[in-house]
């Protein structure tokens, strides 16, 4: 009797199913890459791309929609109305915004739907676009020697991330450094320029709205000093000239790996001083031929390295504050520690009075296979 | 109350039994509506409600100490008699009732948000209830031997939180405690959901074989899963931060979510369908104690239902004696009512943010009569305990005159 | 039969011959000599043409006992000289019967008070080889026969040792077969000893044909697809068996021993693993596992993803993936059942089929129509890959039981995935295991040593470590003697 039940209570699903849910997978146009830029009228300018499936022939196309609307889903809803294939967004590979749109509009705010929808991925790409994503997008896929616009930019942002030219965020990081009232995100900047798209460097957010740019060798410094920098791959630094005692000037050009990173925050007269301490192991590959057995020559190549950066660090540091961005997370450390100080101010105008000091010591660890 | 000597429990089996009860719907949902309420001391709160609902176990389980082998609706009725005792059980059946009825619903609210959208709720509330409409039938012992899947399942979040580590901000937690005694523990009712599992001891007491040993194993299931519910609040906290925690709704899902494996890219869909036995453990132990003990009832008072085949015995051995095959047939149309109740119980609550409300108010009023039915019961057995004793001592005395 | 009727000795010998007679009328291979003795009496030999040694019986005990006078004949002290290794005397006209179908030489005597059962017993049998359906690399290549004399010799030879008993029944209303239950006394449980010969003195039906019969019969859920009695044609994995304290019940015309109790896990256990390192019996177990749960799972994994979770996919398989759907017709569901159906057809076409067509039909069914149905654009070319890995993954179960048990589940999670997706498989996954959980063994739990967990049971079921660490029975049969190596004394 119970075997009957059972079994009865087992059939009855499969009869009465409808498949309500059901989406068949060749029929779903995926949606790989959302440009976002301001329209002329109040709304967004919004491009689709979407592989074309086809056999043979047309190997790399994609299916380019445009259409404006108020929101986002607004506007996939249009772009649904026009494409054969049923557009769904649960494949976005990188979302481009343009920078204009940045500086005026919240992106927190028109991406939100991405995270309201349990299928759409949130560790999707957020890109900054000098110019028009859509020029970049419609120029992408009519690249001739480079594969499908998203999985071209996928490789290009990967591979930069991994040497620290732009910082390594997505979607979801972007949210929590913007929930969190200590934190400033950064979002990787890049440009279309003639037949490819360059990574440039960071914008910088305070808030929402983007307010600044930095370039990839100020994104490095900065990724140190939020203890981010990918520890495997190296950044190259652009040749240093090296001092003259050695006959012929010649630049000089070496990796960097940073290894430690300390950072401290002390109120002193009602200002935070911040302290980082910061070591890298060196990696010289362009150099003089010579002479680099002898210790004193490499104890004053790794001071003038740490010289230089600390320069650069104090200088970016400064574009950070200029700009009001916290990338660092200083707010963050003020707020754990001395949260009566924290609650007592308002940490944009007293993250512009802060003066932060960075210490750096390089260590040269190898030289190649010729002395 | 004649128990079938097969499908008694050791008290190991109830603590995972417990402890699996505890997690499965809990670790899921509840997170939410402590931080909320009191934003990064969350771990605070949980770690105290673990430490309350401890003491509140040592009391329950001193008071059936004193009454030997009965369960809370035997003692109530033999504390205040026959009328109100009955009234008390019936409240408590009533809570037992509404409590299942919102696991269910919150197990196809969570496949409605994350998974299926559009399918109907009539057709995910009969394929939730498959599972358990099987095991009630067998009893409680497939039960106790079921959640010891939990166990393999809880591999994956402990991976889960361990994946996560690298990304946590200790700073998310700071400052401890700049939060007000009284917030904290009025926060705390929003744990008493899960936290509540305790109060599976004075349900299924009398089948414990070994009952010296269920305090002590008891304690350890709430030792585990507060260590495990305070550790999720901590890698969730760390994780995100308490503002954006506020706007989540389901963390642990939300971790998985956010992972990006190398080759599958999204784990978050593999997750729940991994950690799915354990959300169906919470229903199966609940559905099948509340069906229990709601046969028990409808027997004693309408005695042509009550039979001698009890559902705390499972497959009825005898097949070829007629009472045996006349009472699983009790048993089953007596089940399918029961789901048929549950289910409409459950269609009672429009979405998910009034289930949310309406688990506040089910768990006041099951934190209300849980402690409060432990320690007036105890206090009043005591009394009687040192009334018989004292009369037991004088009837001593003026025997030995 | 009355007993008072059926003794001899209460009848006249005509009687008595005449009885014999009208029971063995048109049976002409149960042969009656009859001889005259001294006195003007006389005698039959009573015997099944086929099934006697014919020259030990004329030689060893038609000789002899022919050349006894009458007088001698009547002694039964005398008699008990007769050169012959099983020689029992009976009164009993329907034991006389019994033993002459077994294929004993029966002699009646006129004036003998009973009569003479000589048992040289003699048929042909198939040889003893390796059985076809359960091969290993490294161990014996023994097989059980038909005989069951044969196959309790066989299990005699592997454990020498007077503790092995077996236990003999008579069941089958027409067919009065022999069944045996083997166990090893010291080491097997009395209580489950006594439930199984309980159940199988129980038995009531008109022929048990194979071994599978009995398994009906006596198992506790009837209704469950998974096997609860493990069956074999190995004696060594009998014997192994038999060491943990389980029992084997053996029927007479069948190969095909069960083993009872069992858990899951032993289904996936072959003699193989524990015969060489432990490392490589650990690693193949788990292959085993994880191969069965290919089986079941793949392919409602493969539809619920195409029909509904489509953002699971990783980026690099979504376009070429896509690309191959495009072409197909039909939904993701009638494309699996397409497959799988023409899969199981072929399955059973070759079992069955006599050798020499089997290799053509592998050609056949395995390149050319999975080729020719991507050409032909009816499936997909991962689809024919998914199937054919879940076809290899059913094949590596070696007992072919379980193997069947996975075959059906398989088809019943592809219905419920393709109706509601990755909750279907869900669902159906838990109810499984949940099925797997109440299931018992005689009387055991099905699942253990994982559920009941049994820690130290888990070296010998779960993962394989090495023999010196085997020292302690598992827990099953529920052994009286926990220890190996006592010599189940």
């Amino acid at each position: 009797m119970m075997k009957k039940v059972l079994v009865f209570i087992l059939i009855i699903p499969i009869l009465i199913t409808g498949c309500w849910d059901m989406k068949i997978y060749e029929r779903i146009g995926f949606i790989l890459n959302i440009g976002v830029e301001s329209s002329k009228d109040e709304g967004l300018l919004v491009t689709y791309t979407s592989p074309v499936i086809a056999e043979g022939k047309k190997q790399n196309e994609v299916e380019l929609i445009e259409v404006t609307g108020k929101v986002l889903r607004d506007a996939r809803e249009k772009a649904r109305r026009m494409s054969a294939k049923l557009l769904e967004a649960g494949k976005i590979q990188q979302l481009f915004v343009s920078d204009e749109y940045a500086q005026n509009k919240s992106i927190h705010q028109t991406f939100e739907v991405l995270e309201r929808d349990p299928t759409d991925p949130i560790h999707c790409w957020v890109v900054i676009v000098e110019g028009s994503p859509s020029k970049m997008l419609k120029a992408l896929s009519k690249f001739t020697d480079k594969p499908r616009p998203s999985i071209y930019m996928d490789n290009l942002l990967e591979n930069s991330s991994k040497s620290s030219y732009i910082p390594d965020t997505k979607l979801v990081d972007f949210d929590i450094c913007y929930f969190a009232p200590g934190i400033d995100p950064i979002l990787p900047l890049v440009k279309l320029s003639g037949q490819e798209v360059i990574a440039i460097g960071s914008a910088l957010f305070s808030g929402d709205k983007m307010t600044g740019k930095i370039n990839t060798r100020q994104t490095f410094l900065t990724l140190a000093m939020m203890g981010k920098a990918k520890k495997a791959e190296f950044a190259s630094i652009d040749p240093l000239p090296v001092k003259p005692d050695f006959g012929n000037e010649r630049d000089m050009s070496t990796g960097l790996v940073p290894v430690k990173r300390k950072i401290d925050v002390e109120i002193e007269n009602g200002r935070p001083v911040v302290n980082i301490y910061l070591k890298f192991n060196g990696y010289i590959s362009e150099y003089k031929w010579d002479n680099l057995d002898e210790a004193t020559v490499r104890a004053e190549i790794e001071n003038y390295l740490a010289k230089r950066l600390e320069n650069d660090c104090d200088e970016t540091a400064r574009l950070l504050q200029q700009h009001g961005c916290d990338a660092i997370g200083i707010g963050d450390i003020v707020r754990a520690k001395y949260n009566d100080f924290w609650k007592s101010i308002d940490w944009k105008d007293a993250y512009k009075e802060t003066k932060i000091n960075v210490d750096i010591d390089v260590n040269i660890k190898q030289f190649g296979v010729i002395n | 109350m004649n128990i079938n000597k097969e499908n008694l429990i050791t008290s190991k089996q109830f603590m995972i039994l417990i402890f699996s009860t505890m997690i499965g719907v809990g670790i899921i949902s509840t997170p939410y509506l402590l931080v909320k309420e009191v934003g990064h001391n969350a771990w605070l709160s949980a770690l105290m409600s673990g430490i309350i609902s401890i003491l509140l176990t040592i009391i329950i389980s001193r008071l059936l100490n004193i009454h030997k082998d009965k369960s809370i609706f035997g003692i109530n009725k033999l504390l205040y008699g026959k009328y109100a005792g009955m009234a008390l059980n019936s409240l408590y059946l009533l809570y037992l009732i509404l409590k299942t009825s919102i696991i269910l619903r919150l197990i196809i609210e969570i496949i409605h948000i994350i998974i299926m959208k559009t399918t109907p709720s009539l057709i995910l509330s009969i394929l939730a209830l498959i599972c358990p409409f099987y095991m009630a039938f067998y009893g409680l012992k497939p039960i106790c031997r079921f959640s010891n899947f939990v166990f393999l399942i809880l591999v994956e979040i402990i991976f889960l939180y361990f994946v996560s580590f690298s990304h946590i901000r200790l700073s998310f937690l700071l400052p401890v405690g700049n939060i007000s005694l009284p917030s904290l523990l009025y926060s705390m009712r929003s744990t008493a959901f899960s936290f509540l599992g305790f109060a599976f001891l004075w349900l299924v007491y009398p089948v414990i074989t070994d009952k010296k040993n269920a305090l002590k194993y008891t304690i350890w299931a709430m030792v585990l899963s507060t260590l495990l519910f305070t550790s999720t609040i901590v890698v969730t906290m760390g994780y995100f931060g308490e503002n954006m925690l506020k706007h989540i709704i389901f963390p642990v899902y939300y971790l998985a979510l956010v992972y990006k494996v190398p080759v599958f890219e999204r784990i978050d869909l593999i997750f729940l369908v991994i950690w799915f036995p354990a959300l169906s453990m919470t229903l199966k132990a609940y559905f099948f104690v509340t069906y229990y003990w709601l046969y028990q009832a409808t027997g004693y008072i309408f005695p042509k239902i009550k039979s001698n085949a009890n559902a705390f015995s499972g497959n009825n051995k005898n097949k070829n004696s007629l009472t045996g095959v006349k009472d699983k047939k009790k048993k089953i149309v007596f089940l399918i009512l029961f789901s048929i109740l549950i289910v409409a119980v459950s269609r009672i609550l429009k979405d998910y943010n009034h289930v949310l409300k309406t688990i506040e108010i089910t768990d006041m009023i099951g934190v209300s009569l849980i402690s409060g039915m432990a320690i007036i019961d105890l206090i009043i057995s005591l009394i009687k305990n040192a009334a018989g004793s004292k009369n037991k001592f004088k009837a001593e005395r003026r025997a030995k005159k | 039969m009355d007993d008072d009727e059926n003794k001899l000795s209460n009848h006249p010998f005509e009687d008595n011959i005449n009885k014999i007679k009208k029971m063995l009328k048109d049976c002409p291979d149960i042969i009656m000599r009859k001889v005259n003795l001294d006195e003007n009496k006389s005698g039959f030999f009573i015997y099944i043409d086929g099934m006697v040694n014919i020259d030990l019986i004329q030689r060893d005990f038609v000789a002899p006992l022919l050349c006894l006078s009458f007088e001698k004949m009547q002694d039964e002290e005398t008699l008990r000289n007769l050169p012959v290794t099983d020689l029992r005397f009976t009164d009993d006209l329907s034991i006389l019967i019994e033993n002459v179908l077994l294929g004993s030489t029966v002699f009646i005597g006129e004036g003998l008070s009973r009569a003479i059962i000589c048992g040289l017993i003699s048929f042909d049998k198939r040889n003893i080889q390796e059985p076809i359906t359960e091969k290993n690399i490294k161990g014996s290549h023994e097989g059980f026969v038909e005989s069951i004399k044969t196959n309790m010799t066989i299990l005699r030879r592997h454990v020498r040792n007077t503790n092995l008993k077996f236990k003999m029944f008579t069941i089958g209303k027409s067919t009065n077969q022999m069944c045996a239950v083997a166990y090893i006394e010291g080491i097997a449980n009395p209580d489950l000893l006594k439930t199984l010969c309980e159940k199988i003195g129980d038995l009531n039906f008109d022929g048990f044909i194979g071994v599978g019969y009995i398994e009906q019969f006596i198992n506790d859920h009837p209704n469950s697809p998974f096997p609860q009695y493990q069956a074999t044609e190995r004696p060594d994995k009998t014997t192994a068996s038999l060491l943990e304290g389980r029992f084997a019940i053996m029927l007479d015309g069948t190969p095909v021993v069960s083993i009872v109790p069992t858990t899951f896990f032993s289904f996936f256990r072959a003699v193989d693993d524990f015969n060489s390192n432990w490392i490589f019996g650990t690693f193949i177990g788990s292959v085993r596992i994880f191969a069965a749960l290919i089986a079941i799972f793949l392919p409602g994994l493969y539809i619920s993803i195409l029909s509904y979770h489509y953002y699971t996919v990783p980026l690099s398989l979504l376009i070429p993936l896509a690309e191959s759907r495009s072409r197909v017709p039909f939904p993701p569901l009638i494309e699996a059942l397409l497959m799988e159906l023409t899969l199981e057809l072929l399955r059973e076409s070759t079992v069955r089929l006599p050798t020499f067509v089997v290799n053509s039909i592998g050609v056949v069914g395995g390149i050319i129509i999975g080729q020719a149905a991507v050409e032909a654009g009816l499936v997909s070319n991962l689809m024919v890959i998914v199937v054919a890995i879940t076809a290899i993954a059913s094949f590596v179960v070696p007992n072919s039981d379980m193997g069947l048990a996975i075959r059906v589940l398989r088809f019943i999670v592809m219905l419920f995935s393709a109706a509601f997706g990755v909750i279907g498989i869900e669902v159906t996954a838990t109810t499984i295991m949940a099925h797997l959980v109440t299931l018992e063994s005689l009387g055991q739990p099905y699942f253990q040593p994982l559920i009941p967990l049994k820690p130290k049971d888990f070296k010998d079921a779960v993962i394989r470590l090495h023999l010196q660490t085997m020292r302690k029975r598992p827990d099953v049969a529920q052994p009286l003697d926990k220890k190996r190596g006592s010599g189940g004394n």
